[in-house]
């Protein structure tokens, strides 16, 4: 990656922020209306043919998004086994064939502009072998069409779905329309598309939207080729196609198109005054979020007026449910220059959604940080420590409440001097915390309690520099995971990872629910495949109940250039089924756009919202089966809502 | 039916409904109910603190005692405030008492008059658990006065009673930039849980879009007995909190002597 493409990239996405004028028709001819191709350029196969809802069996679900034509390019109908050019496209070694495409060249009169699209990509390879996996991309270039595998252009892509977890392709899979086979098919004589066959149906249009400010072709004149492009990948057989509608170039994205998104925090202005001499600004924003396991309780850090009771902006915990009326933590008053650290929720306890909030903050501005639990059933404040000079922060919570991981530099609590170490509130009569890491100068963070099941809270994942097993000698931070109980011993570690060299980073360590050791998996974000091409999310599957062994499994990837920056690993609390969602922030170094969305797992189904500058925070849960997603966020997402980018809390919903 | 008696039942029932409601509705979630002077339950009784030990001020910030600071005052007898037993209290140069241990607790500052109540204080160090007199930017005019005095036997009566008292008292105190000037007092009466805070001179300069009322420590709930644009205690008067509900008021002599049923 260019550095100083990155940061144009990002400059973008704040100048995006400051400045969008108003939208001009860059593509006459975006949404096919009319059954025309007029201005557009087919390719390859030339399989590329305006169709309407009516020429597809079954309909599109949701309708066609403008008018009533839109566009399909097929991978060739029919299976037709012959004919076409072949290429190597998604940066893997396995051919792809029957490459139709769809181009067009603009000249923008505005600039920075996005590309802004209805798509989706419904394909029969869903439950063929791995090797199948059907894509389409999309690339701006200017002049020749840029070489395979030239990535640099790509700035959006997708592969098949799949029924199984099985990713062959580098590009993230499109949406997954479940195992049933509707067996769907393109009808209209003499168009190029017709006969396509569509196993598993259509799902409905989804919005996407991608910066295309790509450096390779500075302006002016902002003259871009767009092209849309489809492949079957391994074979010729079984057909996919990219339906597209509404292609337009814009000055910036609406990611309130792409997902159900609503703002939950609204404050306005800043604070100004003169305090002790001297002149202090404050924004008015939200700084730290947390979500319940069930998706329902957002509790916020923010130094707005939410309830009534904080007219001198003065930073306090407040609690969202359902998104009813914001309800400030009474039990923690926190000073003016005092500060939330950090905020986590438990699931439901009692009949109550996220019963249980910790809370890392300084309640002075000359304190220290201190945990502290509220419970939200009896407004009862439980002081989970209370010491001095040094700090507790990033407390992780499990589903009852009734553990608290957090760190500490408090020797009183990790008997190691100031080093900071991971320690574990099991709360009773006693007020019970145990230290486990031992003494020593190295260092935890970042702990992370499994949830829900019958050994709630009996498992911490956690970075640390510690060599707990004898396997981390050179002092790297390694993902653990330790057993609260049951054998002493170090046979109450297992080190998740263990790698070398310090272009290794190894993160944000997550945990699964664990009512048996295959499932209290560890989850965290690691470059340890590739250090060169940034963070992604993997999975160590435990194989057995001290996970001395396991399995890892990377399960993010993509085109070279998403750098995953955050997640948060979901649980299902309806049925306690184990499931694979988690929900993420990702960097997209070719558009220089935030990615915010939800994920299966290696199946690659996912739903993202395109973001022009990063989010602050990020928490999720499952509300039943439906994700939500929480985050912090400046950019005045639903236009008009937040217009003076104050900090503020959404929900997005996948539906 | 007598045209006088009508007369005079159209004139009762506006004071009479009025009184029903502040007898039956508490000023706060928690039950705090609020009386002024001239109702007899909360009599302006302004109580001679001459022989009242003097407080001297500690710096809340950078800015002068007089002008941003507090005071710890250890009460003889526990004050039980909003449910909660209270020892100590700071008092504040700002006008305004706080139920805390120490100036590490409540430092006694002030920048903005909070409004309304219950708020979240903006002093760097504060307990929310507060008796507003007059809060506002204050500071002690040039023959400027603070004390307290504890009363075995409260000079001013209680609506409930006698009982021990504890006085604070603001003399020629004056908001920071004017020439308003402040006296007043609040009587915390230990042993029935109420609070009078007694008013004397009062500047309009002085209370302009100032606070005055009581809080929790949550800042949850709140008697309020006016802030921004509302009018201000007149001077010589006084606002009493009751905890739970006042005594009766005494019987109004005209409706006695008209409705009484004959022997």
């Amino acid at each position: 990656m260019n550095p100083s493409r990155c940061f144009r990239s990002l400059a973008l996405g704040a100048a995006l922020l400051v400045s969008l004028p108003a939208a001009a028709q860059v593509i006459a001819n975006s949404s096919f209306e009319g059954d025309s191709l007029a201005g557009w350029t087919i390719g390859g196969t030339n399989r590329v043919g305006t169709i309407q809802a009516t020429h597809v069996s079954g309909g599109i679900p949701g309708g066609v998004p403008d008018g009533s034509w839109f566009v399909a390019l097929s991978t060739t109908p029919s299976q037709t086994t012959t004919g076409g050019t072949t290429a190597l496209i998604d940066n893997n070694t396995t051919v792809e064939n029957d490459i139709a495409t769809l181009s067009i060249t603009v000249t923008i009169p505005f600039w920075p502009a996005v590309l802004e699209f209805d798509w989706t990509f419904p394909s029969s390879e869903q439950d063929q072998p791995g090797q199948y996996d059907d894509l389409f991309d999309v690339m701006i270039y200017q002049g020749t069409p840029p070489a395979d595998p030239t990535i640099n252009n790509r700035v959006f892509a997708r592969s098949a779905p799949r029924n199984v977890p099985q990713d062959f392709s580098n590009f993230i899979n499109a949406h997954f329309l479940g195992t049933t086979i509707v067996n769907r098919t393109i009808t209209r004589a003499g168009s190029p598309v017709t006969g396509t066959s569509l196993t598993y149906g259509v799902a409905g249009f989804r919005r996407a939207c991608v910066g295309i400010d790509l450096p390779e072709f500075p302006g002016p004149p902002y003259t871009r080729t767009i092209r849309f492009r489809v492949a079957d990948q391994a074979d010729r057989q079984f057909d996919s196609a990219l339906f597209l509608d509404r292609v337009q170039v814009l000055p910036g994205c609406d990611p309130a198109q792409q997902m159900a998104i609503s703002q939950r925090t609204v404050s306005a202005g800043s604070d100004v005054r003169l305090k002790d001499g001297g002149l202090e600004y404050r924004p008015v924003q939200a700084r730290r979020l947390a979500v319940d396991p069930g998706g329902r309780v957002q509790a916020v850090a923010s130094n707005a007026n939410l309830d009534g009771t904080n007219p001198n902006y003065v930073e306090q915990v407040f609690i969202q449910v359902d998104q009813g009326g914001w309800q400030r933590v009474t039990g923690l008053v926190i000073n003016d220059g005092g500060d939330v650290q950090s905020l986590a929720v438990s699931g439901t306890d009692g009949g109550t959604p996220g019963r249980y909030v910790a809370i890392a903050a300084r309640t002075t501005a000359t304190d220290n940080i201190e945990i502290h639990r509220w419970d939200r059933q009896t407004s009862a404040l439980t002081t989970v420590t209370s010491t001095s000079g040094c700090d507790n922060t990033n407390p992780s919570i499990n589903f009852a409440g009734s553990v608290i991981a957090f760190e500490s530099t408090c020797n009183a609590l990790t008997v190691s001097g100031t080093a900071q170490k991971i320690v574990l509130w099991t709360g009773g009569a006693t007020n019970a915390i145990t230290a486990f890491q031992g003494g020593g100068t190295c260092i935890g963070r970042s702990p992370a309690l499994n949830t829900r099941s019958g050994q709630d809270g009996v498992y911490v994942a956690f970075e640390s520099s510690c060599n707990h097993t004898g396997a981390n000698a050179d002092g790297n931070f390694e993902i653990f995971r330790y057993r609260n109980g049951g054998t002493t011993g170090s046979t109450r570690f297992a080190q998740i990872t263990n790698t070398t060299g310090v272009a290794v980073i190894n993160t944000m360590a997550q945990m699964d629910r664990s009512d048996s050791a295959a499932a209290g998996n560890v989850f965290f974000l690691s470059n340890l495949a590739d250090p060169t091409r940034g963070l992604h999310v993997f999975r160590f599957a435990c194989s057995n109940a001290n996970c001395t062994s396991g399995t890892r499994t990377q399960w993010t990837d993509g085109p070279a250039g998403q750098w995953y920056t955050s997640f948060r690993k979901l649980i299902r609390t309806a049925d306690n089924t184990v499931v694979d969602d988690f929900v993420f922030e990702r960097l997209n170094l070719l558009s220089g756009f935030t990615e915010v969305g939800h994920r299966i797992g290696p199946t690659g189904i996912e739903t993202a919202i395109t973001l022009t500058q990063p989010i602050q925070q990020l928490g999720g849960g499952l509300d039943g089966t439906a994700p939500v997603i929480g985050f912090l966020s400046a950019q005045d997402i639903l236009s008009g809502q937040n217009t003076d980018h104050n900090v503020e809390s959404f929900s997005a919903r996948v539906q | 039916m007598n045209v006088r008696i009508l007369v005079l039942l159209l004139t009762l029932v506006p004071a009479v409904a009025a009184g029903q409601r502040d007898a039956l509705l508490p000023a706060d979630a928690y039950g705090y109910a609020l009386r002024r002077s001239p109702d007899p339950l909360c009599p302006s009784a302004w109580i001679d603190l001459h022989a009242g030990t003097p407080l001297g001020l500690t710096a809340a910030g950078d800015a002068d005692a007089d002008d941003d600071g507090g005071v710890v005052v250890a009460l003889p007898l526990p004050f039980e405030f909003y449910g909660q037993p209270q020892s100590t209290l700071v008092v504040s140069s700002n006008g305004y008492l706080a139920f805390a241990e120490d100036l590490q607790t409540e430092d006694g500052g002030h920048w903005r008059s909070d409004c309304p109540l219950p708020a979240i204080a903006d002093n760097r160090r504060a307990s929310m658990a507060r008796v507003h007199a007059l809060l506002a930017d204050l500071e002690r005019g040039p023959a400027g006065d603070l004390r307290w005095a504890h009363f075995a036997e409260c000079p001013r009566v209680s609506a409930h009673g006698a009982d021990a008292c504890s006085v604070v008292q603001w003399r020629d105190w004056k908001r920071i930039g004017t020439n308003g000037t402040v006296d007043m007092q609040v009587v915390l009466h230990h042993a029935h849980r109420e609070i009078a805070v007694l008013y004397g001179a009062l500047d309009a300069d002085a209370t302009q879009a100032a606070t005055f009322g009581i809080q929790n420590a949550g800042a949850s709930s709140a008697a309020l007995a006016g802030c921004g644009t509302s009018a201000p205690p007149p001077a010589f008067s006084a606002v009493c909190y009751f905890d739970g509900l006042p005594p009766e008021t005494p019987a109004d002599v005209i409706f006695a002597d008209s409705f009484d049923p004959l022997p």
